[in-house]
């Protein structure tokens, strides 16, 4: 549990409620966790604090989730950020183009506690 | 038990009445078979008619037809003539062949063999008329024969003979004899000729001592002497001169004659001593026409002669026709074919028709020869067919008479065919017709013959007609039941209307109590799904029934197309749970049909009778078979129809859903688009909105590709810039190379003039160097010519030494033998002394001696005197020599002083030489050196050439170096003016 407590999530979704739900599940999996309401904030936290992990929905309003992962991607401090896509777009061709885009892992909603909370964790093993 | 059906309709078995069918149904009541297992001989025998020859079977019809199709059409004229014409017109072919026949061949027959016995008599009357030609030639042969015995003619030859003339009474004797026999025979001509062919007398005119010899008879008859009978012509001047009594109407023309030549000879010894001649002629005498006549009472005989040119006249003729009366005979009438007389000629016999005095005739002729067998003359005869004629007109008369009892014989008894044949076959052909309208018309049996048969098999034929179409009536109303029934199962794609139309339907048409469609399950078990039935009997409809054994005994036999009949249960042998079970539907007889569904056996059509047992009729069965077959075809179709609503129900949510879809992307596209537009216009601020739909990604790829494109934007702006900005300072270096370049060139055109002046200095010395090198050596050849003369001068001076020591030697030796000769010449001297001493010593001694010694005295004187003289000589030669000796002397001293001189010259010459070889050597160096400046000039010409063409090409890059730098300055200003245009293409994207 106290490695867990040292790894910040910064959270970027516009839907309020969508947006607790996932604190309220990351909380509940010991970690710490930062939001944002849109991508452009997003973006500026995310330079700003520096966060171990980037979840982030796709469809907002001004910048989208894809661009977000192509601007962290660009930046050299946010760059190797791991970056989890969790949206309800749930085609083939929204998950090949997310990946592409440099997330990580890409999950679709609806999703359950288990399924956040395994992905971040594999996420976080696989880049130590 | 179940057995095939067959249609009744199509089978091949004869049709048969309707009672016989119900016989047979009767049987099958429980075995429905096919009808032709059956016998049917012995059911039907009174009717026959499959044994009847009068009914001919199909094949044998066919083929008549197309035989009788295949003979002509005039034929078929005669064939499609009604039977009363046929009969009348054979029965008038066969009066008219048997008349024909009878009377025409007959006649031609008689006529024909009239003319041929016609022709036969000719020729024998012909025969017979060259006989009685003949027998006057041969009564004179006989007469001439018996004159030439007579012993007047004897004597008259041999006096002729032997060359002497006639007494008068011996001539008038014997003209008397031969005129007599002229007279007696009727001839013209009796002459006695002698050896030499001379006349010793005739019958007529004097013609004693003429040349009588017609033809080379009378030559021939001498020659060879017997008797010899020609036929010849006799010119007309030959009979004047003659001038016999010629008969009566002689016609003035040479004539034919028949000439008698017989021999006479001596009687004594043999030898032939004259010849008579007799001659006949036959123009206008009718007895030689005449005796022929008479003898056979009728006809026509004549003789022509042929004339010079080949042509017929007639010699004599008598015609006497029909008539056997001579009196009426006529003279002179010709044949009017000349022709005939032609062809004889060829033929030598003719037999022939021809019309004289409209009287016809068969004509033979024949020709008559001359003695040299060349034919002269023509013998005809004619023969009257008057006879011929006659016997032929009865004959006809005759048949004519016998022809028409015959015809009327005929007429007779094809009235007599016409009631007892034709009459019957007329009546039959209009019960025929009148069958045709009323089936109950039959016809009456006239009589056993054919024609009573053939009415007999009619009526038999009426009978099976009428039946047959009774049942095909039947057969026809049992199709329109069936069509009916099926037009209304489908009417409908609903199952139970289906099911209730065709059970309704079908027990009205079967008329029975109950019809239920029962439908198997699974396990073969089953339920009535439809029925159908009268009100007074309970319903069934929704009863299951469960056969165990129904999969093992009927499945397979059903699924077949088996339908089972049972006419009545109690009578089927059933078993007794089957039985019960048909009770329990209040059936007494069943009829059961398979419902066949893509080969499945889906169900069965049953039809009960529930009042009473009941045979089921074949056509029932056939009924009950089809609309069981029609209620699977409906039902298939039914299922079909079902799913075809289905799929297309399905089919069209489907296309409802993709229209909704198509049309919520084509939203989303434009949408995207309008987000999107404005990057048409280098505005690189746009973004997409990333909506949850499935176009939100592709406008993320937008975005990403606008995002590239800003990037790569300001990227070129910025190196524009820097472009520009080194454009500016490049320019300003590039100006000044340029110019630095061109000074380069000039200086470098200077250069090139410098050496070009050079080159032209080296040029002039060069040229002189040249010239010396000329003159240098025309100088060592002058020297070179010198120093040969030198060395020639030296030689002869040389040559000129040798000889003057060579000379000196000699004139030395010269002074040595005068020196020599001195000694001899002392030696000489002093002999002549001694002489002389010793001479006067002798003449001391001689004068001693006395006269003896004055001889010798003399000599001794004269020697003294020569010793005195030789002393003397010797003196002389003494000075000679002392001269020659001084001379020498003064010669050896020039030839010495001479040699000194040459010896000198020589010297001198070798001095001049030394200094030629001098100047030689200097003009050679002197050549040598101004060879060595010539070298070294040219060398530096091409030195200073070369010098002169870098030069020139330093010129040339200098001011290539110069064009190329203006160019690059040219160059960086577009350079520089395009990324200006860049800078400002750059500069109408908006990048936020």
């Amino acid at each position: 549990m106290n490695a867990t407590l040292t790894i910040t999530i910064l959270v970027v979704e516009d839907t309020p409620s969508e947006r607790e739900l996932m604190s309220h599940y990351l909380h509940g999996g010991g970690y710490s966790v930062i939001s944002a309401n849109n991508a452009q904030t997003g973006l500026s936290k995310a330079i700003e604090c520096k966060p171990d992990l980037i979840v982030t929905d796709v469809v907002m309003p001004g910048m989208s989730g894809f661009e977000l992962c192509r601007s962290l991607r660009k930046n050299p401090i946010t760059a190797s950020v791991p970056i989890i896509i969790c949206t309800s777009k749930d085609q083939g061709i929204d998950r090949l183009w997310g990946m592409r885009q440099g997330a990580n892992a890409y999950i679709t909603k609806p999703f359950t506690r288990e399924q956040l909370i395994s992905t971040v964790q594999s996420v976080v093993e696989q880049h130590g | 038990m179940t057995t095939q059906p067959r249609p009744v309709s199509t089978s091949p078995e004869p049709l048969r009445s309707e009672d016989t069918l119900r016989a047979d149904s009767d049987l099958a009541s429980e075995q429905i078979g096919s009808p032709s297992d059956r016998n049917h001989s012995d059911r039907s025998p009174s009717r026959g008619y499959r044994n009847n020859p009068a009914v001919v079977s199909p094949d044998a019809r066919s083929k008549t037809r197309s035989r009788a199709l295949s003979e002509s059409s005039r034929l078929r004229w005669f064939y499609n003539l009604p039977i009363r014409r046929k009969q009348l017109l054979a029965l008038f072919c066969s009066e008219l062949i048997s008349v024909l026949g009878l009377v025409g061949v007959g006649s031609w027959l008689i006529i024909q063999g009239g003319r041929a016995q016609l022709a036969n008599q000719a020729k024998a009357e012909l025969a017979a008329t060259d006989i009685g030609y003949n027998i006057k030639v041969n009564q004179m042969g006989f007469g001439f024969r018996g004159q030439s015995d007579n012993s007047i003619v004897i004597e008259a030859a041999k006096e002729s003979a032997n060359g002497r003339t006639l007494s008068p009474q011996l001539y008038d004797r014997l003209k008397a004899i031969l005129t007599n026999e002229v007279t007696a025979q009727n001839i013209e001509y009796a002459t006695l000729v002698d050896i030499n062919s001379r006349i010793v007398v005739n019958a007529n005119r004097n013609r004693t001592g003429d040349k009588f010899d017609p033809e080379g008879l009378v030559s021939t008859v001498l020659a060879n002497p017997r008797q010899i009978k020609a036929n010849a012509i006799v010119s007309l001047a030959e009979l004047k001169n003659e001038n016999p009594p010629l008969p009566n109407g002689f016609r003035e023309k040479n004539a034919l004659i028949r000439y008698v030549i017989t021999p006479v000879k001596d009687p004594d010894n043999g030898e032939v001593i004259g010849a008579l001649v007799a001659g006949d002629i036959v123009n206008d005498k009718l007895a030689i026409v005449e005796g022929a006549l008479q003898a056979f009472g009728n006809g026509y005989s004549a003789v022509y002669q042929r004339q010079a040119n080949g042509e017929f006249a007639l010699s004599t003729a008598l015609a006497l026709g029909d008539s056997s009366n001579l009196a009426l005979a006529k003279k002179g009438m010709e044949l009017p074919k000349p022709e005939l007389l032609q062809r004889t000629l060829a033929e030598g016999q003719v037999v022939s028709r021809a019309e004289i005095e409209g009287q016809t005739y068969t004509v033979a002729t024949k020709t008559l020869n001359n003695f040299q067998e060349k034919p002269i003359a023509v013998l005809v005869r004619g023969t009257s067919e008057a006879n011929l004629n006659r016997m032929l007109q009865n004959s006809l008369l005759l048949q004519l008479a016998v022809a028409s009892v015959v015809i009327t014989a005929d007429i007779l008894l094809a009235m007599l065919l016409g009631r007892s044949i034709v009459n019957p076959i007329e009546a039959l052909r209009r019960v025929t017709q009148r069958f045709t309208v009323d089936r109950q018309a039959r016809a009456e049996i006239f009589a056993k013959d054919e024609v009573g048969e053939l009415t007999s098999s009619f009526n038999e034929l009426a009978d099976s007609v009428a039946a047959s179409e009774f049942l095909l009536k039947d057969t026809a109303d049992q199709e329109r039941r069936i069509s009916k029934i099926v037009s209304r199962i489908r009417e409908s794609v609903d199952r139970p209307t289906i099911f209730n139309t065709a059970l309704e339907e079908t027990r009205q048409a079967l008329k029975t109590d109950r019809a239920v469609i029962y439908l198997f399950d699974e396990h073969w078990g089953g339920r009535v799904v439809a029925e159908s039935a009268g009100k007074e009997w309970f319903p069934i409809l929704g009863t299951f029934i469960d056969d165990p054994c129904f999969a093992q005994q009927y499945a397979q036999s059903y699924k077949d197309g088996r339908i089972k009949a049972i006419a009545n249960i109690y009578e089927a042998g059933l078993t007794e749970c089957y039985i019960r079970q048909l009770e329990s539907l209040q059936a007494r007889a069943s009829l059961v049909s398979p419902i066949i569904v893509a080969d499945q056996l889906l169900g069965l059509l049953i039809v009960y009778q529930c009042s009473r047992p009941r045979h089921w009729h074949e056509s029932e069965i056939n009924l009950l078979r089809q609309v069981a077959t029609q209620l699977g075809f409906a039902l298939e179709q039914s299922k079909l129809f079902v799913e075809k609503e289905q799929a297309r129900l399905f089919a069209e949510t489907l296309s409802q859903e993709q229209r909704q879809q198509r049309e919520d992307l084509q939203m989303q596209l434009v949408e995207l688009l309008d987000h999107v537009e404005g990057a048409t216009r280098g505005d690189l601020t746009v973004r997409a909105e990333v909506t949850a739909g499935e176009i939100g990604t592709v406008a993320d790829f937008f975005n990403a590709i606008i995002e590239n494109l800003r990037q790569i934007v300001t990227q070129v702006k910025h190196s524009a810039e820097q472009v520009n900005l080194a454009l500016g300072r490049n320019e300003q270096s590039v100006s000044h190379l340029a110019e630095e370049a061109l000074q380069q060139a000039a200086g470098t055109t200077q250069i090139l003039t410098s050496i070009e002046q050079m080159n032209q200095s080296i040029y002039a010395v060069s040229e002189s160097a040249h010239q010396a090198t000329e003159v240098a050596r025309q100088a060592a050849a002058t020297t070179e010519a010198g120093k040969a003369a030198m060395d020639l001068t030296a030689q002869n001076i040389l040559g000129l030494r040798e000889t003057v020591g060579e000379t000196t030697k000699k004139v030395k030796r010269l002074g040595e033998s005068s020196q020599q000769i001195s000694r001899v010449v002392s030696m000489i001297n002093q002999i002549a002394v001694q002489t002389n001493v010793l001479a006067i010593n002798a003449g001391i001694e001689a004068a001693r001696a006395g006269e003896e010694g004055q001889g010798f005295a003399v000599i001794t004187e004269e020697v003294r005197e020569l010793a005195v003289r030789s002393a003397t000589a010797t003196q002389e030669i003494e000075k000679i020599v002392a001269n020659i000796q001084r001379e020498t002397g003064l010669v050896v001293n020039a030839m010495e002083q001479s040699t000194t001189q040459v010896v000198e010259g020589t010297h001198l010459v070798e001095n001049a030489k030394q200094s030629l070889n001098q100047i030689f050597a200097v003009s050679d160096r002197i050549d040598q050196l101004v060879q060595s400046i010539s070298e070294a000039t040219i060398a530096q010409v091409e030195t200073s050439e070369v010098i002169s063409h870098l030069m020139k090409e330093v010129a040339q890059t200098s001011e290539r170096t110069s064009e190329s730098s203006r160019e690059v300055a040219v160059a960086i200003h577009q350079t520089s003016a395009i990324a200006q245009e860049l800078q400002e293409s750059v500069g109408a994207f908006n990048l936020g």
